[in-house]
């Protein structure tokens, strides 16, 4: 117990730094012993993947959900003079975040079967975009926040142009230039805020803690939010995530809707909501306009899509809206929803993309048209498909249906955005092409000349992982509500 | 609130620890107190100096019998070691030369360059005695260049680094290199001889070419009339920024860095350049600080230009070495954004930049000299297909330093970018700021096809007769080490280039 003692306080203490440089030292290692054996190196990776996220569940068990502030605070000195610092820590929103990521690049890494040459160099990015993803979401100084942002982007330029089927290398330029070109804005909005702060400084606290002059905040909500509505997506800057998320391997599509757009939402929510709440406030017409029609236009694209990734890609742009609409209604509730929609989304998206891929595997196509009656042929997929398509259109039981409700109701009830019922119209697209699809797919007779095999339980297993959070917090939302509750009322804009 | 007294108090401590203090070598004390005490001042702080002249006359003498390059590397390593062994600061010959942190930081960039150069010679043309002692005699003018802080030394310093160098660019396999070296020499003596004009008119005005004479006569404020100081302004200007190469003055950088030499051109890229660097601030700070506002605008100008004309005519090129050269040329755009913003983090941001972009265009010439060694013509984007399969080790610090020179977190081009894009806004300039940022995604257009061309494409036979060769490998893997290092904990040397503007800048 005395030995004990000094380590479970220096853990403690710097618990996040921890977590944070285990991926960092487990890549370079993933990428050697990937010369000398692919599967020893796929094995080491999903063991420190499992690792993170045990170690993230703890955490969340050790977590006060009244605690107000930040919680696990890590700090010590960058470059001091300069006003660079290394802090880390956690409050409600962060710590979901930081769960989701850490299942999501479990479950990728589980999924990563159909990888067969350089798995070395694979699992080594991986694990640098788990690193880069902890980085962001524990981040509390908007340079540690920035330099992890941008770490993401090599491994996943790599992930994608070198794994990806064709015409990867487009999309994966495409992606690595959008991004940069909002990450470059959002830059120049961080360097406006460390010059007019005083002390200059970069730490979010002390800046939200600061404030900013009413119309310096509306310009540096704009950067904002073109540097997240990039990775969000939001209209207009969402040209790169159809190419990227179909060109991409299964596994990293995964990784991409599940928990990389996630961080645009995140950087609206800690950047945009926490430090410049008047700009967003002022901004949040335009927000709400532009999110209703996302969802409305998402939903039509995706209802003409014939290819299954395709369409799965963009009902997540339509999903990714309600956090956008979230964000900009700016009341306690409605920022609980935006966040309990990124969970949500990011679950259920794994399974949608998992099954793209067992349909790319096993029936050697993607194409609606052509895959019809898999359900007696590959009862597995079929499970999966029906299950994830009624969560992913919000029935109730499931998590999408609560994170879509607390959306709508708390956009209605500001008087003046009764107007976004209008976005009910997308959903019912959303039902509906999603239905479609099971009919044509999964309730119809077997085709001739359609050979699939089923998924094996090794398979099947990432799946079941990703079902249980779907149907848990579909019955129990307050285990996330709860977690949320008091960040999300510390930072609302709106009553 | 815990967290931000916290942070103040880290900030106050590291305010209180002592910088820029000599380099202790613990055992090697007494030497260091042995030569202190047996050698007159003036040849003490000569002493690295000293040596690469006395070995570029060894190289020459003893040639034919001693392989030249390994003399040259000696006596580079040589040179390095006495300058850490010796640390000698203070004025010495009155004000004629001054060392202190500014010309010790732009020191051991000069001494970077030149050993990575004379490390990777051996390949090349190292055993030509006369590229050894022309390359030692060079370094040893750019030694001077970074210490003077009088006008006719400077002068007399920059041209003891520079005539070798018009010599060094001919001696590449191609008749190409005698003509990028004819180019080169003439632009470079019409530069010098307009840094003499510029120094001739203000000694006229000022009446002295001790800089830090003609800063306090400035301060006395006699009254001269602004269309002087631009004149002055412009000439050094004109003149320094033919070598520091920012547009319109850059003419001359595509066609020599692609015809001289692999290991010429990099010390062209990380030692003149960085010298001229050092030369240009010491005569913008140091001397015209106070008459500033008539040269920032000037500098803004051209760093708008450089960035933007430089960025767009890489993304045309398909020779590899070309497009290193417009992007040395952008580059220099960026540092301009530091100098334009001219407070303490601004300089500070451009020297730092000026080390960190020596080390970035090093290990990129380098890694092209090695492709063109084994594939024996320029090389082109289609060379360096699958370079990733072919020779893992080059093409992972060739991927180092293009990501550092696109400013990616984690690597020093990123520290360098944010000291000296957020020191523009802090003075206002935040849309020198943003173009600055635009013109890092611009920058991609080329970046992205390089990374595209060496990782996601197959080796064709070009790029299959490329080798790993030990001596570049090894310098390609300390360079990426280092970027990587001061990408992560840039406090040392920030905190040195901070240290090191201080001293030129005039005190508040």
């Amino acid at each position: 117990m005395g030995l004990l003692e000094p380590l479970i306080n220096l853990l403690s203490g710097s618990i996040l730094p921890l977590i944070l440089f285990i991926p960092i030292i487990a890549s370079p290692i993933a990428y050697v012993v990937g010369r000398r054996s692919a599967r020893a190196s796929k094995i080491f990776t999903i063991a420190t993947t499992d690792t993170i996220f045990a170690t993230s569940l703890l955490l969340a068990l050790e977590f006060n959900i009244n605690g107000s502030g930040f919680q696990f605070v890590t700090a010590f000195a960058w470059e001091p003079r300069f006003g660079l610092n290394y802090i880390q820590g956690l409050d409600g929103i962060s710590m979901a975040m930081l769960i989701l990521s850490t299942l999501v690049m479990m479950v990728a890494a589980q999924s990563s079967t159909h990888i067969n040459e350089g798995e070395g160099s694979y699992f080594a990015s991986l694990l640098l975009v788990e690193a880069g993803l902890i980085g962001v979401f524990t981040s509390l100084d908007l340079i540690l926040f920035f330099v992890f942002w941008e770490i993401v982007l090599i491994p996943m330029f790599f992930l994608i142009g070198r794994w990806g089927e064709e015409g990867r290398t487009y999309a994966a330029i495409k992606f690595f230039v959008y991004t940069q070109l909002g990450s470059s804005i959002l830059l120049v909005s961080i360097l406006v805020m460390y010059a007019v702060s005083s002390p200059h400084t970069f730490s979010m606290i002390q800046l939200a803690a600061q404030g900013f002059d009413p119309l310096l905040q509306v310009w540096l909500a704009i950067g904002i939010f073109i540097g997240c509505g990039v990775k969000l997506p939001i209209f207009p800057l969402h040209n790169w995530l159809p190419d990227a998320h179909v060109k991409a391997p299964t596994p990293i599509s995964v990784v991409l809707a599940a928990i990389l757009l996630k961080m645009g939402g995140y950087g609206l929510i800690r950047l945009g909501v926490s430090l410049v709440p008047q700009g967003m406030m002022t901004l949040s017409p335009l927000f709400v306009a532009l999110a209703v029609f996302t969802i409305i236009y998402a939903a039509m694209v995706a209802l003409a899509q014939s290819d299954f990734k395709v369409l799965v890609a963009y009902t997540s742009i339509n999903h990714m809206s309600f956090v956008l609409l979230g964000v900009a209604i700016g009341t306690s509730l409605a920022l609980s929803g935006a966040v309990f929609q990124m969970f949500s989304h990011g679950v259920i998206v794994s399974i949608l993309f998992l099954v793209s891929g067992m349909f790319k595997y096993n029936a050697g196509t993607r194409e609606i048209p052509r895959l019809t009656g898999i359900s007696t042929k590959a009862p597995r997929i079929s499970s999966l498909l029906i299950f994830s398509s009624l969560a992913a259109f919000g029935l109730p039981g499931f998590s999408g249906f609560i994170a879509e409700f607390i959306v709508i109701i708390s956009s209605l009830s500001v008087p003046q955005y009764v107007w976004t019922a209008l976005l009910l119209f997308g959903v019912a697209l959303t039902a509906g092409y999603f239905i479609w699809t099971l009919n044509r797919v999964a309730f119809s007779p077997p085709a001739r000349g359609l050979e699939i095999k089923d998924i094996t339980l090794s398979e099947y297993a990432p799946s079941l992982i990703m079902a249980v959070p779907i149907i848990l917090l579909g019955i129990f939302p307050s285990l996330l509500l709860e977690l949320l509750r008091v960040s999300t009322t510390a930072i609302a804009f709106r009553a | 609130m815990q967290i931000s007294s916290q942070i103040t108090m880290l900030a106050q401590a590291a305010q209180l620890t002592s910088s820029g203090a000599s380099v202790s070598i613990g055992p090697l004390q007494p030497l260091r107190d042995l030569l202190y005490s047996i050698l007159p001042v003036e040849v003490l702080a000569l002493l690295p100096i000293i040596t690469l002249i006395v070995f570029a006359i060894l190289s020459i003498a003893l040639g034919k019998k001693v392989n030249g390059v390994a003399l040259g590397a000696v006596g580079m390593a040589f040179t390095a070691i006495l300058f850490l062994i010796v640390d000698f600061s203070g004025p010495v010959f009155g004000s004629m030369l001054l060392f202190d942190d500014f010309s010790k930081f732009f020191s051991y960039v000069v001494l970077i360059a030149g050993l990575f150069v004379l490390a990777v010679s051996n390949l090349f043309i190292g055993d030509r005695t006369e590229y050894n002692s022309l390359l030692l005699i060079s370094l040893a003018g750019a030694l001077l260049v970074v210490a003077s802080t009088d006008l006719l030394i400077l002068f007399a310093a920059w041209e003891l680094m520079s005539i070798p160098t018009y010599a060094l660019c001919a001696f590449g396999l191609r008749k190409e290199s005698i003509e990028g070296a004819t180019k080169y020499f003439i632009f470079g003596l019409t530069s010098s001889l307009i840094i003499a004009f510029g120094i001739a008119i203000l000694y006229g005005v000022t009446g002295s070419t001790s800089l830090q004479a003609i800063s306090i006569i400035l301060a006395g404020s006699p009254s001269i009339p602004p269309l002087t100081v631009l004149l002055i302004v412009s000439l050094f200007t004109v003149g320094f920024g033919f070598k520091i190469g920012v547009v319109p003055f850059h003419m001359w950088i595509p066609d020599t860095y692609q015809a001289a030499p692999g290991t010429v051109t990099t010390y062209l890229a990380a030692g003149t350049k960085k010298a001229g660097i050092s030369a240009f601030l010491k005569v913008l700070i140091l001397a015209l600080f106070l008459v500033k506002l008539g040269w920032i605008p000037l500098i803004i100008i051209i760093s708008v230009a450089t960035m933007i004309i430089g960025n767009l005519l890489a993304v045309t090129q398909s020779d590899v070495s070309r497009m290193l050269a417009y992007s040395s040329i952008a580059q220099m755009g960026y540092l301009f954004v530091g100098i334009a913003a001219a407070t303490g983090w601004g300089i500070a941001g451009a020297i730092f930049f000026a080390l960190v972009h020596s080390l970035m265009k090093a290990s990129a010439f380098i890694t092209v000299s090695v492709v063109a060694y084994y594939i024996r013509r320029p090389v082109t984007l289609t060379d360096i297909a699958g370079l990733g399969k072919r020779a893992p080790i080059v093409a992972f610090s060739f991927l180092i330093a293009i990501l550092s020179l696109i400013g990616l977190p984690g690597t020093a081009g990123f520290i360098g970018k944010l000291v000296v894009f957020s020191s523009a806004v802090d003075e206002g300039l935040w849309w020198l700021a943003t173009i600055g940022v635009l013109n890092t995604v611009l920058s991609l257009g080329y970046y992205m096809r390089l990374i595209k061309s060496i990782y996601l494409e197959e080796p064709n036979e070009s790029s299959l007769a490329v080798k790993e060769p030990k001596a570049a490998t090894a310098i390609l893997i300390i360079s990426s080490v280092i970027i990587v290092a001061l990408g992560v904990f840039p406090a040392p040397f920030l905190d040195f280039a901070y240290n090191a503007a201080s001293t030129i800048l005039p005190t508040p």
